[in-house]
């Protein structure tokens, strides 16, 4: 709706006026909230439901393989995820211990309830912020021209409720997840709904149309929820929580006080003929075979019956029994996403060993919901279109919920920046998982939903769960996102970590008799010169465990064990991966070339000579900052990129010239 | 950037069945119009002074033009003098509409009846017209600058202008046609299917599909290795191509190295007198033998000396001689060939082993006679365990043939460049293979204690380096160098 058109419906009341308003209260629009009212603008959250807030509709677990550094990232930037969750952790686990620090990744299980709950607590009690249930059905813009984006044609001026109540506001940050213009579907059976039964936003969709944004639908599921009692365990091999619980906040992660909840196991199941020949006898019946779906599904994250069709000879598959909580008897049975009919979904259930005779609380569906085109964002994310919009989560085709918070947080931080007049905060490829899933959203669009994974990140060796601090938090600190305990906490370990390093290599050892019977009694080969401890710690068989009964440790550090611990880890894989780290360096170094060279954001591309159409069209839509974005941009060759690169020296000296 | 047309035969020189004439820019069309009419040729008739000649009646303007033509469509007609109106040749003309020819950009190509006098003439109308001469190379170089061709095609490009012969064009054709590009990708292919694999089982560590044993990431590595190891031997013999054949004059000073040498380039490069040690440098002259380019390098006579010049002149002898392909030891045939032995002996071979690359060439034969000459040659084989002899006078200018001939041969053999597998030719791509291969070193050493997200980052790193070659993953400081040597934007 236009501003001026405000006045012809005499309902409309102005009910406030906001710096930020935020639309949605999942992962996204919590960390937006959140991060918007900490640097101090006057901030409203809205949600269709204050019950559903910081939702875990689907999978009970936080973290994950590249998700888990995502959640590291958010937290060293003052972002709250980690924090929540480690609230309501109910089993911690780190994947990947066994297979080098660059892919170890935090996860944990979540008392759903409890994570909500805690959100809640946190935003309600947090200054510069409002909480309003409530349902966004319009945005409120004025005309806006301006020559150097002339994509532009609009500028938000506020949202209007349900109840028409019109809020006015200087951003808008759109984090509507898998509600606008929701379905549900359920074997034939389909319906107008958000997850969980919670109603759908339904006309929001249709304004965003009005304004000329680029919507499109996509699909995600979410698999059976079965009681515990009905559950036989003794069927399935359990899957232990870690042993040592972590933390995935840097503020916890060397608390000795902290509370943790009591950890539970998951189990592990299989598929087997009979699951298989239930689903193959009723394919017809599913709704994405029978194309009622038109919405594009993650093909990382397919349903059961899309694995029996796609591995037809594989003869079983896995299925994970998650608790969703301590206070719910409801187990989350990952593995089983499925579409189809629920008499079906009961008997593929209980084909399965140890689920014979399991009780369905929920079922499985399948969602379809609209989403934008990432490709008319910029990298603040922000839109081409409308001044003053940005958005983040699901709505910018991404599925999870660490990829919708860490893109929740940018967006917060970005809005409020934008409306100050500073310069947007991107974090780069090489800084953190983060700059990964924005970069790649917005220079490379997507076609499915978007997942964060390891294999997205050229320089994981640096991108470390455990460093995110070193990389983050100075930065937001700077930004004024990390409160100063925080900071002081972060420099206090940065501080341990570099004596420690100078400690091990200005400490010699010598191949005394003595050292030398230690040696021999752990098995290990004999040291025939001296050397520094720091020199030894490179060797692969050689590790802190040992320093320690070799009475080479610092005990003096610290009183508090965890932060001493932690300290030397981060030594040990510093020292130990050195050489591979300097490799990473050095393509970091590469990569930094192209990201500098920067390319004028009024750039011509249409008068380039040279250029194919579709390289063209690309550079022209999505305007690369860089050399180095636009690489990256799909479509956009190595022989288009050498025409660009000639053109800009072109462009170049002739501004020289021009200029003297 | 260029906006001119320009024009240059396509096909190569010589008495070919048919010649192809391009002509490239702007006005290729325009240019074509001024010196071409469709149809068949006009019927003879005599110039104004009389003489027989296919003439073209009048100037009269075209109402056909080239232009018409669409993209890909041919026209029979005749090329004719643009200023005597002389007839010349019968052609089709085929024209390219820009973007969609070689270089990008509009093109008319003229095929002509073979002979070089034929192809000059019409070259010559067309310079007339309006066209300018291409540079070597200059259509590629337009067809990069138009985003025509990847990377490690350009690169073949700079090597094509600058080959220095026949086969090294030769081998930078291969390069430009795709056959480096197919090689590199022979030796990613391994790498690439382990990457998958292992980042499946990093990607997801619960599934029990994802599991990767490190024996055969080991595997693919060594095999890998052993690949580029033969990839990088093949470097010395591309360069060989590239840069042509060296072939080092050697012996004692006077023994007739300069002379040898300002015969073969048929001019003064040398200082000659009859005093010994007049050179004192090493002289290098590209001659060419046959198609192939043989650097012949002069070496400072050998002997001991005082004096300080001439000393640091036999210090580059010796490393002239070291490094060359072939040797040539001259000596004069009034010397016993004893006494050459022995020289021989002191001054090249104690020092720099290369017997096996030796040959004598017995110098100022028409100081001698025929006879002696002959029994000479016999001698000194005896000597030489097998390595040839030849016989020659620089004075009278005899005797080269079957020297040359020799040297012809071993070029030859040396390499041919249909036969092979892509070999390798430019320094970059060696470099970067050579970074690579010590990469897969270590990692090969290392594997036993490597987690897997190092194996991971070597791997990456490895594909990465193989894609700077082709050009699919793009470096800025490439780019940069592609982008000086074809010297754009002036």
């Amino acid at each position: 709706m236009f501003i001026e058109d405000l006045k012809k419906d005499k309902e409309i009341y102005h009910a406030g006026h906001y710096e930020v308003i935020v639309v949605g209260a999942g992962h996204a629009g919590c960390e937006a909230a959140y991060a918007a009212a900490r640097l101090g603008a006057k901030t409203i959250l809205f949600t269709l439901s204050i019950d559903a807030l910081a939702n875990l509709p689907c999978n009970p677990s936080i973290g994950g393989t590249a998700k888990g550094q995502l959640v590291r990232e958010i937290d060293a930037l003052g972002g709250i995820m980690g924090k929540i969750a480690d609230k309501a952790s109910i089993q911690y686990r780190m994947l990947n211990r066994s297979k080098g620090p660059a892919v170890q990744s935090p996860r944990a299980q979540m008392d759903r309830k409890r994570y909500q709950e805690e959100m809640l607590a946190l935003l309600e009690n947090t200054p510069n912020l409002s909480l309003r249930q409530a349902e966004i059905t319009d945005l409120v813009v004025e005309k806006f021209s301006s020559e150097e984006e002339p994509s532009k044609a609009f500028q938000i001026k506020g949202v209007l409720t349900k109840m028409k109540a019109f809020f006015s506001c200087e951003r808008l940050i759109l984090c509507t997840g898998t509600y606008l213009d929701a379905k549900i579907f359920i074997g034939n059976t389909s319906y107008v709904s958000g997850p969980d039964g919670i109603a759908p936003s339904l006309h929001l969709a249709s304004s965003l149309k009005e304004y000329g944004l680029d919507l499109r639908r996509f699909k995600t599921g979410t698999p059976v929820r079965v009681n515990k009692n009905s559950v036989d365990f003794s069927q399935m091999e359990i899957q232990a929580p870690d042993e040592q619980p972590w933390a995935f906040s840097f503020s916890n992660e060397a608390n000795l006080d902290r509370n943790i909840l009591p950890q539970l196991p998951c189990y592990l199941t299989y598929t087997n003929e009979k699951t298989k020949e239930v689903i193959e006898q009723n394919l017809h019946r599913s709704p994405l075979f029978s194309g009622e779906i038109e919405g594009v599904g993650p093909r990382y994250c397919p349903s059961i019956e899309d694995k029996i069709v796609r591995f037809a000879d594989k003869e079983r598959h896995q299925i994970f029994i998650e608790p969703m909580g301590l206070s719910s008897n409801e187990l989350y049975v990952q593995g089983l996403s499925s579409s189809l009919p629920e008499d079906v979904q009961e008997k593929m259930c209980k084909s399965i060993k140890g689920l014979e005779n399991a009780v369905i609380q929920r079922s499985a569906y399948a969602i379809e919901y609209e989403c934008l085109n990432p490709l008319t964002l910029k990298w603040d994310l922000s839109s081409r279109h409308i001044e003053g919009l940005f958005t983040a989560g699901q709505i910018n085709g991404t599925s999870g919920y660490e990829e919708a918070a860490a893109q929740g947080l940018l967006a917060g931080i970005n809005a409020v920046r934008h409306l100050r007049g500073q310069e947007a905060v991107i974090l780069g490829r090489d800084e953190a998982y983060i700059g990964v899933l924005i970069d790649d959203l917005v220079s490379k669009g997507t076609k499915e939903p978007y997942r964060m994974m390891t294999s997205r990140a050229e320089y994981r060796l640096l991108l470390r769960h455990d460093n995110a601090d070193e990389r983050l938090s100075p930065k937001a600190y700077a930004l004024g996102l990390l409160d100063e305990e925080s900071y002081v906490r972060y420099l206090e370990k940065a501080r341990l970590i570099e004596e420690e390093k100078q400690r091990l290599s200005a400490l010699r050892i010598r191949p005394t008799e003595a050292l030398s019977q230690k040696l021999k009694e752990e098995a290990l080969v004999e040291l025939h010169s001296g050397v520094s401890v720091a020199e030894l710690l490179v060797r692969p068989e050689i590790n802190y465990a040992l320093l320690n009964r070799l009475g080479l440790t610092n005990e003096a550090m610290t009183d508090n064990a965890l932060l001493k611990a932690l300290v030397e880890e981060e030594v040990e894989i510093q020292l130990k991966y050195k050489g591979y780290i300097e490799l990473e360096e050095k393509r970091i170094d590469r990569f930094q070339k192209m990201e500098n060279k920067k390319i004028p954001e009024d750039f011509a591309y249409e008068e380039l000579k040279g250029l194919r159409t579709e390289a063209k069209q690309k550079l022209a839509q999505i305007r690369p900052l860089s050399l180095g974005q636009a690489s990256r941009i799909s479509g956009v060759s190595p022989a288009d990129l050498s025409v660009l690169l000639v053109a800009l020296e072109v462009y170049q000296r002739q501004k020289k010239q021009t200029e003297s | 950037m260029n906006k001119d047309t320009c024009v240059a035969l396509a096909t190569a020189t010589g008495q070919a069945g048919l010649s192809v004439l391009r002509l490239s820019g702007k006005e290729a069309c325009e240019i074509a119009n001024k010196i071409f009419r469709k149809g068949p040729m006009p019927t003879f008739c005599a110039n104004e002074r009389g003489e027989g000649a296919f003439l073209l009646k009048e100037k009269a303007e075209n109402a056909w033009k080239v232009a018409d033509l669409k993209g890909y469509q041919a026209k029979f007609g005749y090329v004719f003098h643009p200023q005597s109106l002389e007839i010349l040749d019968q052609v089709v003309l085929l024209r390219f509409k820009a973007p969609h020819s070689y270089t990008g950009e509009d093109v008319v190509e003229l095929s002509l009846h073979g002979g070089t006098v034929m192809s000059k003439r019409v070259l010559e109308a067309c310079l007339l017209a309006g066209a300018r001469l291409a540079e070597p190379g200059e259509f590629t170089k337009r067809a990069f600058l138009n985003g025509k061709l990847d990377l490690a095609q350009a690169e073949a490009v700079i090597d094509l202008i600058h080959s220095s012969s026949e086969k090294a064009s030769h081998l930078a054709l291969r390069q430009l046609q795709g056959s480096l590009s197919k090689r590199i990708e022979a030796l990613k292919a391994p790498l690439l299917e382990m990457t998958a694999k292992l980042e499946l089982a990093l990607q997801y560590p619960e599934h029990e599909d994802s599991i990767i044993e490190k024996s055969e990431i080991e595997e693919a590595l060594r095999k890998t290795h052993q690949e580029i190891l033969t990839f990088l031997s093949s470097y010395a013999r591309a360069r060989v191509i590239k840069e042509g054949y060296s072939l080092a004059l050697s012996g004692l000073p006077n023994a007739g190295k300069s002379s040898l040498l300002n015969w073969l380039t048929g001019k003064e490069t040398a200082i000659v007198t009859d005093i010994a040690g007049t050179t004192r440098d090493t002289l290098e002259a590209p001659v060419y033998l046959g198609q192939q380019l043989v650097h012949f390098i002069d070496t400072a006579g050998l002997t001991e000396t005082e004096d300080v010049v001439e000393k640091i002149g036999i210090q580059k002898a010796k490393k002239a001689v070291q490094e060359a392909h072939l040797v040539c030891w001259l000596a004069s045939v009034q010397q016993e060939p004893a006494q050459v032995w022995k020289d021989l002996q002191e001054n090249l071979l104690e020092e720099v082993a290369v017997l096996d690359k030796l040959i004598v060439l017995g110098t100022k034969s028409d100081l001698s006679t025929e006879e002696n000459t002959a029994l000479w040659q016999e001698k000194m084989q005896a000597y030489l365990q097998g390595r040839p002899v030849f016989v020659l006078s620089s004075l009278q200018q005899k005797g080269l043939e079957p020297f040359v001939a020799y040297v012809e041969k071993l070029c030859q053999e040396m390499f041919d460049p249909q036969g092979e597998a892509h070999l390798l030719s430019t320094e970059r791509h060696f470099e970067i293979l050579r970074e690579m291969q010590s990469l897969v070193e270590r990692l090969c050493q290392d594997i036993h204690y490597l987690s897997f997200d190092l194996l991971s980052l070597g791997l990456q790193e490895c594909m990465e380096l193989l894609s700077q070659i082709t050009g699919e993953s793009v470096d800025e400081a490439v780019m940069r160098e592609i982008f000086t040597k074809f010297c754009v934007g002036k």
